[in-house]
């Protein structure tokens, strides 16, 4: 894999994000409003579980919003600017500038989860009652592979016809509440738990709730091995849709804009 | 390997299709390419004209990797274009015409950049290149700007310094001065013949006759997915010598009048142009000193100046060739 690549597309895509007024709406609006309504709307119980699912969920809510749109996009807005063609044609894989552009997504989108943090912390006083430093400092990492993963696989999906882009532009909510992020999957009716374990985020998330003394159990070590599983899974399947997706690109023209 | 040749292309075709319908769907197809048979020497320049739609985008697009042919070969320096993308990629380089192709909103050096790392060139390398490309392009001093401030013209420089950074072999190049002004594409002209100089095969597609009978070394006309028509432009405008060409200029000529004109005997097309505020009118024909006398009384009642007659040019050529099709 060509390293420096991936990693120039990422500087890149910060550069062009910086200068985007759209990134901020991600990474600063979208998770207050989340965070400050999930706030006002479970603060009142007084229950700090209830607070912590506001707090942290807002920020990975921002998190993963701001890597789902920049993957979903990141072929499609290459079309826009009539650069796709000059990146298709260049040796190295589409599938590691996108690559860069996911990681450097997800970089950036941890502004969304120090945003909610620090709202969380001056409008309610309220820190993250960490119970297990090293659990949640793991897991953190973990979720953050399991987003990538994650939207390594939709990315190649997005650019695929008009109404799949349609159709998996609105998936975005459903991941939200398929993978418990502002409240336990727990709650959820048994037949769409089936799909939560589906979604690599699912485990890295209950795990991290965990980790801040949420009563979801404490299998740390099976969580954490089924999120890595599912996110290889993901990712290997991203490596087919991509190919996929170029090919049947060359085949009908549709590389460019016209 | 087909050859030795820098292009080659044998019995290509591409046929594009197309559904229509949600419940009930209709399959179309459009033949872009209708099997191509070419040959393009290394260190040639290479012009390639025809019509909207003949198939010029279609077959560059399929030499530079970025469309697959439904049949047929092409390969470049012995490379095959579908099976060995990796190495095609790394000998080829290309420059579509127009604004769009470049991240606007950084500066011309990080669009350098970033190419030069895509094309994996060492670090050393590429800062190296990427100041030599800069300098010879006349975009140094601007180098840091966006490239949203850029004119026309230092687009289309820049899109070439990008085509020539991982230093390709061949170069492709689409319309590459279309929309340029006249001192633009003059000095692309002037940076196309000295890349060919120096040893780089350059394939070109234009409208623009006039820059292919300047620079090009062969050319091909294509029309409607056939070649039909290749040579020197000396040995394409030889193929007219038996051709009269009229010119004159006329103010609003009626469309009853431009009838009367191409049913005259011994005229094979008449083609307008639109100038500001007059048409320019040509006229192909055997005998071009019989239809001048005859205009006078053709355009009685109408404003025209300049009747001219004139020695046939590629532009010429190219008109007979493809209404003769």
């Amino acid at each position: 894999m060509n390293l420096r690549a991936a990693l120039r597309a990422a500087e890149v895509h910060l550069k062009l994000q910086v200068v985007n007024p759209l990134a901020y709406l991600g990474t600063i609006i979208f998770p207050v409003a989340m965070t400050g309504i999930g706030l006002v709307l479970l603060a009142p119980g007084g229950h700090g579980s209830r607070i912590t699912y506001a707090a942290l969920g807002g920020g990975l809510v921002g998190l993963y919003g701001v890597a789902y749109t920049d993957a979903g996009f990141s072929i499609n807005s290459e079309r826009w600017t009539g650069t796709l063609e000059q990146l298709i044609g260049c040796p190295t894989a589409l599938s590691v500038i996108v690559l860069g552009k996911v990681a450097a997504s997800l970089l950036y989108g941890l502004v969304a989860v120090l945003v909610s943090l620090t709202l969380a912390f001056a409008a309610f006083h309220r820190l993250l009652a960490v119970v297990d430093a090293v659990p949640f400092i793991v897991s953190f990492l973990l979720t953050i592979f399991a987003l990538f993963a994650l939207c390594m696989a939709m990315a190649p999906v997005f650019p695929m016809a008009r109404w799949v882009f349609t159709i998996v532009n609105g998936l975005e909510l459903t991941v939200y509440l398929l993978c418990g992020f502002m409240f336990p999957t727990g709650q959820l009716p048994g037949w769409v738990q089936a799909i939560s374990a589906l979604l690599p985020p699912t485990w890295t998330i209950r795990s991290l709730y965990a980790a801040t003394g949420q009563p979801v159990g404490h299998d740390y070590a099976r969580w954490w091995l089924i999120a890595i599983a599912l996110s290889v899974i993901y990712l290997a399947i991203s490596i087919v849709v991509f190919r996929i997706v170029e090919v049947r690109s060359r085949m009908s023209g549709q590389l460019a804009l016209a | 390997m087909v050859g030795e040749a820098a292009v080659a292309l044998v019995e290509l075709r591409k046929v594009y299709r197309s559904t229509r319908g949600f419940f009930k769907r209709e399959k179309s197809e459009t033949t872009a390419l209708a099997g191509i048979d070419l040959e393009i020497a290394p260190g040639e320049l290479f012009g390639l004209l025809g019509p909207n739609g003949a198939g010029k985008t279609t077959m560059v697009k399929i030499l530079t990797t970025l469309l697959l042919p439904t049949s047929g070969r092409a390969t470049i320096l012995g490379h095959d274009v579908t099976r060995d993308l990796g190495l095609v990629r790394r000998r080829i380089g290309f420059v579509f015409g127009g604004d769009r192709g470049l991240y606007t909103r950084l500066s011309g050096l990080d669009n350098l950049r970033y190419f030069a790392d895509l094309y994996s060139i060492p670090p050393e390398v590429s800062r190296r290149r990427i100041a030599e490309l800069l300098e010879r392009f006349d975009l140094k001093a601007r180098q840091h700007d966006k490239v949203e401030r850029y004119s026309r013209g230092m687009k289309q420089r820049l899109h070439l310094a990008r085509g020539l950074l991982h230093d390709p072999a061949v170069l492709f190049l689409d319309e590459p001065t279309i929309g340029l002004d006249p001192v633009g594409a003059r000095e692309l002209r002037l940076l196309v013949s000295e890349l060919v100089q120096r040893g780089k095969t350059v394939f070109l597609t234009t409208h623009y006759m006039f820059e292919a009978d300047e620079i090009c070394d062969r050319i091909a006309v294509i029309n409607k997915g056939r070649i039909i028509a290749e040579g020197t432009p000396a040995s394409l405008k030889h193929n007219v010598e038996d051709v009269g060409v009229v010119e004159f200029e006329v103010e609003g000529i009626p469309p009853a009048r431009v009838e009367a004109l191409r049913r005259l005997g011994g005229v094979t097309s008449v083609i307008l142009a639109n100038r500001e505020l007059t048409q320019l009118v040509t006229m192909h024909c055997a005998q071009p000193g019989d239809l001048v006398s005859q205009l006078s009384r053709l355009l009685e009642g109408l404003r025209y100046r300049e009747v001219r007659v004139r020695e046939p040019t590629l532009e010429d050529a190219y008109v007979r060739l493809v209404t003769q099709e």
